[in-house]
């Protein structure tokens, strides 16, 4: 039966982490704490080793807000560093990506190594009186890991190894990334007008799958859907038992079947949702990764990638590109939907239409449990020391 | 020039249809061997990416299955600039047109959507004019939600 206001604004009934105060996904005061206790002190994927193919490529990206260069150096290395020069802080690359032997700030044309050392300040004898020299002057580094292709930064200097954090969650990608190297085929974003949270919980919420023309045709019809176990790695991090996807379902596609990634069985799909905010997705032939950038608290710029081996041939790649857009290109038939929905929550959140949400699917551990959300939320909670459920 | 002024006609219907969303005239005007792409340079890692590429059938697929989607509301609206006559041969003709694309939501606000070129290939046979290869390339390339038709 339908609820009066009074009914309808109380604090759902359900144990706390079993729903969430929608207030999280659109307060000022919560979202500039998630970037001090969560963005700030997490590990974030930030591109792949295949964008830094050469000594002194660099790519620039955000970190928490921060704008951080990533450069692969003479010896092999990838480091990371923030993009903001130590003298007044002009943007140093203001490309997506370059190569540069030396990183000159445009501004007083001072100039960095790969390893963030200051190479020549413009007339340094100006500096004799107050003791500046090149030494005290490097750029700030920012902790950065590589596993299996994927590159990775935290601006917490005193943050643990990226493998302990990650818990052995890559398991399902182990096989697949380590067999031989790949690249990226794929690359565009959006910014999107819903919380960066919002966003995740598309990849780890399973039941919104019926919204979804594809997947109910394709995936929640096939065997074994619903006798899949959620994969709790901790950390916040989640994953699921493989099954097989039936894409010839869908009237239009063909089963894929042929060219599967290494280990990669037909029509195989598996998923991995890192903590915070950075999903990897292996369907068969080709891989997506999508990792978001918080803006504000109700806008979002998300990155999509498909990879694919180094090694294919013309064909095959057409093939994996022709599988990656079907789904998650721009013109894809699921990623539209996705944004849509999630924009739509964030209107209805904006206006306190939506106060609260409910999390409290129970298939025990299977299928579309909402284990995986809860499992997310309740890392959310620990880095805030707040409840998702009853934030203040 | 009757013909690369009727190639411009064409392409102006083609965009019509589209806007309308009446798919079946936008294939009435286009060569059974046509192919569709839609792709955009991305700096980020200095390809040019391709976002859909099909053949007439799986343009028809698309719009059969269109039904069954959650799209955005609201109207798309192109608009096709004068071309530029690239190559003319004999049967067929090669040209660029600036394009944009308004997007108006239900609440009757407009926006820029995209903005780019269309690459065409024209094919007259039997004193009719078919589009017979399109390269839609992007300037824009956050394109919000997407979209399930192609631009």
């Amino acid at each position: 039966m339908s609820r009066n206001a009074r009914q309808y604004e109380a604090r759902p009934t359900f144990a706390p982490g079993q729903y969430v105060d929608n207030r999280i996904h659109s307060d000022q005061r919560i979202f500039e704490e998630e970037v001090e206790k969560v963005l700030k002190k997490t590990w974030k994927f930030v591109c792949h080793e295949s964008e830094l193919p050469n000594a002194y490529n660099f790519r620039t990206t955000n970190l928490a807000g921060q704008s951080i260069i990533v450069i692969r150096g003479k010896d092999g290395k990838i480091r990371s560093f923030l993009n903001a020069c130590p003298h007044r802080g002009s943007v140093i690359a203001r490309q997506p990506r370059g190569t540069a032997k030396r990183l000159t700030c445009m501004f007083h044309l001072w100039s960095f190594d790969y390893k963030g050392e200051c190479q020549s300040i413009t007339r340094p004898e100006g500096y004799a009186a107050c003791g500046l020299d090149k030494e005290s002057v490097g750029l700030r580094e920012v902790r950065t890991e590589t596993t299996l292709g994927l590159v990775f930064a935290n601006l917490d200097d005193d943050c643990v190894p990226l493998q302990e954090y990650l818990k052995g969650a890559l398991e399902n990608a182990n096989s697949v990334l380590e067999a031989e190297p790949f690249e990226v085929f794929h690359y565009h974003s959006a910014v999107i007008k819903a919380n960066w949270k919002l966003w995740h919980e598309t990849n780890v919420d399973l039941y919104h799958e019926w919204m979804h023309a594809v997947n109910r045709q394709t995936g929640i019809r096939a065997e074994g859907y619903f006798d899949r176990n959620f994969i709790n790695y901790g950390n916040g991090h989640l994953s699921m038992d493989p099954f097989r996807v039936a894409y010839e379902n869908y009237p239009g596609w063909s089963a894929r079947n042929e060219n599967e990634l290494p280990s990669l069985t037909p029509g195989e799909f598996r998923f991995i949702d890192l903590f915070p905010n950075t999903t990897i997705v292996l369907r068969a032939t080709n891989i997506r990764i999508d990792t978001s950038t918080p803006i504000s608290p109700t806008e979002t710029l998300v990155e999509w990638r498909g990879i694919a081996p180094k090694s294919d041939t013309d064909e095959v790649r057409e093939m994996r590109i022709q599988h990656h857009n079907e789904l998650w290109g721009p013109f894809g038939r699921n990623l539209s939907e996705d944004i849509i929905a999630v924009e739509g929550v964030q209107r209805s959140i904006n206006a306190q239409s939506s106060l609260y949400s409910l999390h409290c699917r129970d298939e025990g551990g299977k299928g579309q449990d909402d284990g995986g959300s809860r499992a997310y939320y309740g890392e959310w909670s620990k880095y805030m020391k707040r409840s998702s459920s009853a934030p203040f | 020039m009757k013909d690369i002024l009727e190639a411009y006609g064409l392409v102006s219907k083609l965009a019509d249809a589209l806007d309308q969303e009446s798919f079946d005239d936008f294939m009435s005007l286009c060569s059974e061997d046509m192919v569709y792409k839609i792709s955009a340079f991305s700096p980020e890692i200095a390809k040019e990416t391709v976002w859909l590429k099909h053949d007439k059938k799986g343009l028809m697929d698309i719009f059969k299955g269109l039904p069954r989607h959650i799209r955005m509301e609201g109207k798309f609206l192109r608009q096709v600039g004068m071309p530029t006559i690239k190559e003319t041969k004999r049967g067929s003709i090669e040209m660029s047109s600036p394009f944009t694309v308004i997007y108006t939501d239900m609440d009757g606000k407009s926006r820029l959507f995209a903005a780019g070129n269309y690459l065409d290939t024209i094919k007259k046979a039997d004193g009719k004019l078919s589009l017979s290869k399109r390269t839609v390339k992007l300037h824009t390339r956050d394109l919000s939600s997407g979209c399930h038709v192609p631009l």
